[in-house]
């Protein structure tokens, strides 16, 4: 059938134009959401980031009423310019680690603004540790001091935020030391310590536990200014309070604009996917400590750590 | 009490519902692993929700149901279509697809089910043996061992290129190099990245693969025409079931070689199953009698590289198990699904849960030999596919290894990857250079320079580190042993024959 000039020149236009306004200003927040929503982990499948991720997906789809897709990425910028490019329409969220993916900011070369996402709240916390072989002859950073010789600890190389800590506690702590770094993750840096490539090594607790557990290293001190690890020593107790600065908190946020509509929705939902007894369940089963925040509880963290990171930004090691 | 331990695993899995996991985890792994790309880490990741409901010896079953199973589907299309299904099956494809294209996919296909079911028993078996023994055995290798053990890799691999020599060396070299893009472990630089971000983690390898092998060879294949059986009046020979099974019995040592490297091998974490595979492989054309038939449809080829592929993925569960620490990106998977349901892998694993341990080792075995068996069973009709004319084929498998690419990581840069080394790869075939030796640069280049760098930070720049430890040692004598044998038995073989 031959449609008349007269839609052609003015009804198809407008189809299109409202297809396309339709698509600038997105879906209307009342009906969010409708269809599902992609979920981005900045970490390879197994990880710590995608087991977080993975605890919280069901109750998330429960809370939202469609489904979660997640989506992992290697690690690296990758991850975090997805998620600050999508379309602020909801349906796109994602962990953002941090300080890691700000310390990729800042070594340069990335496409996003870690203070310009959408913050819809924080699923953990995580405190850093200095650990040493279970059967080595250090057991307190005074005996570390007296060794005589530069200390070795394992890292990751600069840019990664087990990097970052381990400079910091060197120099809080006054001690004569060297990295040895290039390893690929957690386990391998804490494995390096173990098999005697280096005297210790400084990572989040939550990587620590099981070797700490099964007696293979046995912890120094703890970076917090509580008592996150009974009978440990903390960074007040070092006389070095700015250890606790440095934590590893897994946030979770949004393109940048996204709707308040819609972001109260997001955020109301991931506190009630934390609080839900399932994900509970699950997270004890799988000995994840989740440590809730709201929206504006994640914002000051990356506040917190862009003023500490822009303050001492020789601690990244960038090349 | 490690009998009783033994008995526990085995009495868990036999049981109606383990052994229906057990089954569909298989029949998952089989078609999920014959799909480019698609490796054992991305197929256990895509099943991970489907194992929340279950308990911990059912989300076992299922987990070591697509383990054992993805190297057999990789296999197979290995072999029949030039294309990895995961990264490791890269050294199956050297022998197996020229056997392909002889008609004989079907010996291919049966001696690479056999093999892979021998070396997986034996990998598996020595996991029961060795378990006790894993913390020792992992801390054996430090950074200088890692050095040795890629050095020795590339020495081999340099060898085994006879008669190209120059040429293994020069696209060995641009292995090398290619490993070098992306991020600096060690110093943090961001090195040939060319602004892209996608560089910062590096050239993936199984989009690289994907392109060399699979792309290269479909653009061949549709340049000259025809379909992947040579001869085009040349009917497939499907032999007897049995004929790849007793080409594999036949050649025992080859399975025993391979499955042991791939044991020791796949016991070291960070390592995996591509570098046993490769490592078998090379050792095997070094040592036999007819060298030159290796890379033109040698059966021991595909016997070396499938034994030690298998055995691998058994002794992967010896630092993933004993230490928490994972022996690849399919074992990383493995544990966050073990971490779910409750086992925290490590030393604690070992003493506490050992009846879990021991079904995860009955399971992955079960698991290796069916799979082997049904690859068997399917030769007759996958062998087929070598007679596929090229116009239905071709676009077929170009579309199959992009979405493979694609799917790695969820990335278009992974199809570019792809694409460009598939271009790369047919103007290596044109000019008769071996692809195979920028694989195993791209593999052991990254291992090689950050061991090396670690070594020295340890040693504050001695030498001495190398030579320090009787492992060391022992591997500075096989490079050397490299090195000087092969010249010497030819000039022995000379003066015999003056």
């Amino acid at each position: 059938m031959k449609l008349p000039a007269a839609v052609k020149r003015l009804v198809l236009p407008a189809i299109v134009i409202a297809g396309i306004l339709t698509g600038i200003t997105g879906v209307r927040a009342a009906d969010y959401p409708t269809k599902p929503i992609t979920f981005i982990i900045p970490a390879a499948p197994g990880g710590a980031y995608d087991i977080s991720a993975r605890l919280l997906i069901p109750a998330l789809q429960k809370a939202l009423g469609v489904t979660i897709l997640p989506q992992n990425f290697s690690a690296g910028p990758v991850a975090p310019t997805q998620l600050y490019k999508a379309r602020p329409d909801g349906y796109t969220i994602g962990i953002v680690s941090m300080p890691g993916t700000l310390l990729l900011q800042l070594m340069g070369s990335t496409d996003y603004d870690v203070d310009k996402y959408t913050w819809l709240g924080r699923v953990a916390h995580e405190t850093y540790a200095l650990a040493v072989a279970a059967n080595s002859p250090i057991n307190s950073i005074a005996a570390m001091k007296a060794l005589g010789r530069p200390v070795s600890f394992t890292s990751a190389g600069p840019g990664s935020t087990a990097f970052a800590a381990t400079q910091l506690a060197m120099r809080r702590l006054g001690l004569n030391a060297k990295i040895i770094t290039g390893y690929p993750s957690a386990p391998e840096y804490i494995l390096g310590v173990i098999r005697g490539d280096g005297d210790a090594v400084i990572t989040n607790l939550t990587a620590l536990t099981p070797f700490v557990t099964s007696h293979q290293v046995k912890l120094l001190l703890s970076f917090d200014d509580g008592n996150a690890v009974p009978g440990v020593p903390n960074a007040r107790a070092a006389h070095a309070p700015d250890l606790a600065k440095i934590s590893l908190d897994t946030l979770v946020g949004a393109p940048p604009g996204l709707p308040p509509e819609i972001r109260k929705r997001l955020s109301d939902a991931i506190a009630a996917a934390i609080r839900d007894p399932d994900t509970q369940a699950r997270a004890k089963t799988a000995s994840a400590d989740l440590a809730p925040g709201n929206a504006a509880q994640a914002a000051a963290v990356v506040a917190a750590q862009h003023a500490f990171f822009t303050k001492n930004a020789d601690l990244i090691g960038k090349p | 009490m490690i009998w009783q331990a033994w008995w526990t695993g085995f009495a868990s899995l036999v049981h109606p519902a383990q052994l229906l996991l057990l089954a569909l985890g298989m029949a998952y792994g089989l078609f999920v692993g014959a799909l480019p790309g698609i490796g054992g880490a991305t197929a256990i990741a895509l099943a991970v929700p489907l194992t929340y409901g279950m308990d911990s010896f059912g989300a076992i079953a299922f987990a070591c149901g697509v383990m054992g199973a993805v190297p057999m589907g990789s296999s197979i299309t290995a072999i029949l279509l030039n294309t990895p299904g995961a990264a490791p099956s890269a050294a199956t494809l050297i022998d197996g697809y020229p056997l392909a294209r002889q008609g004989k996919a079907g010996l291919a296909i049966g001696a690479a089910a056999s093999s892979n079911a021998i070396g997986g028993l034996i990998g598996t078996m020595s996991v029961l043996v060795v378990m006790p023994l894993a913390r020792r055995i992992v801390l054996l290798f430090r950074p200088p061992e890692f050095f040795l053990l890629g050095m020795l890799g590339l020495v081999v691999v340099a060898l085994s290129s006879r008669g190209k020599m120059l040429r293994g060396l020069v696209t060995a070299g641009l292995g090398l190099m290619i490993a070098c893009i992306g991020q600096d472990l060690v110093t943090g630089e961001l090195r040939f990245t060319l602004g892209s971000q996608y560089l910062w983690s590096g050239v993936r390898i199984v989009p690289a693969l994907i392109g060399l092998f699979a792309i290269a060879e479909m653009i061949n294949l549709s340049i000259k025409g025809g379909a992947v059986v040579s001869n085009a009046d040349a009917r497939v020979k499907v032999e007897r079931m049995s004929a790849g099974l007793i080409e594999t019995l036949r050649h025992w040592p080859t399975v025993l070689r391979g499955s042991l490297i791939g044991t020791v091998v796949g016991a070291v974490p960070g390592v995996g199953g591509t570098v046993a595979a490769f490592l078998s492989y090379s050792i095997t054309s070094q040592v036999s009698k007819q060298p030159e038939t290796f890379g033109k449809g040698n059966i021991e080829g595909v016997i070396a590289a499938e034994s030690a592929i298998n055995a691998s993925d058994g002794s992967h569960l010896i630092p993933t198990l004993g230490f928490g620490v994972p022996a690849g990106a399919e074992m990383a998977v493995f544990l966050g699904i073990l971490m779910l349901h409750g086992l925290q892998p490590g030393p604690a694993m070992l003493i506490d849960h050992q009846a879990e341990i021991y079904g995860i080792v009955w399971a992955l075995t079960f698991a290796c030999v069916l799979a082997s068996f049904i690859g068997l069973v399917c030769v007759r009709p996958l062998a087929a596919i070598t007679t596929v004319p090229t116009r239905v084929l071709v676009p077929i498998v170009v579309c199959l290894a992009l979405v493979g690419s694609y799917s790695v990581d969820q990335s278009i840069g992974n199809v570019i990857v792809s694409g460009v080394f598939g271009v790369l790869g047919y103007v290596l075939i044109r000019q008769d250079y071996p692809r195979l030796t920028i694989v195993i640069g791209m593999v052991l280049g990254g291992i090689i320079e950050r061991s090396y760098h670690q070594s020295l930070m340890m040693s504050d720049g001695s030498w001495g580190i190398f030579v320090a430890s009787p492992i060391a040692m022992t591997l500075a004598a096989l490079i050397v042993a490299a090195l000087v044998v092969p010249p010497a038995r030819l000039a022995v073989r000379k003066a015999m024959g003056a």
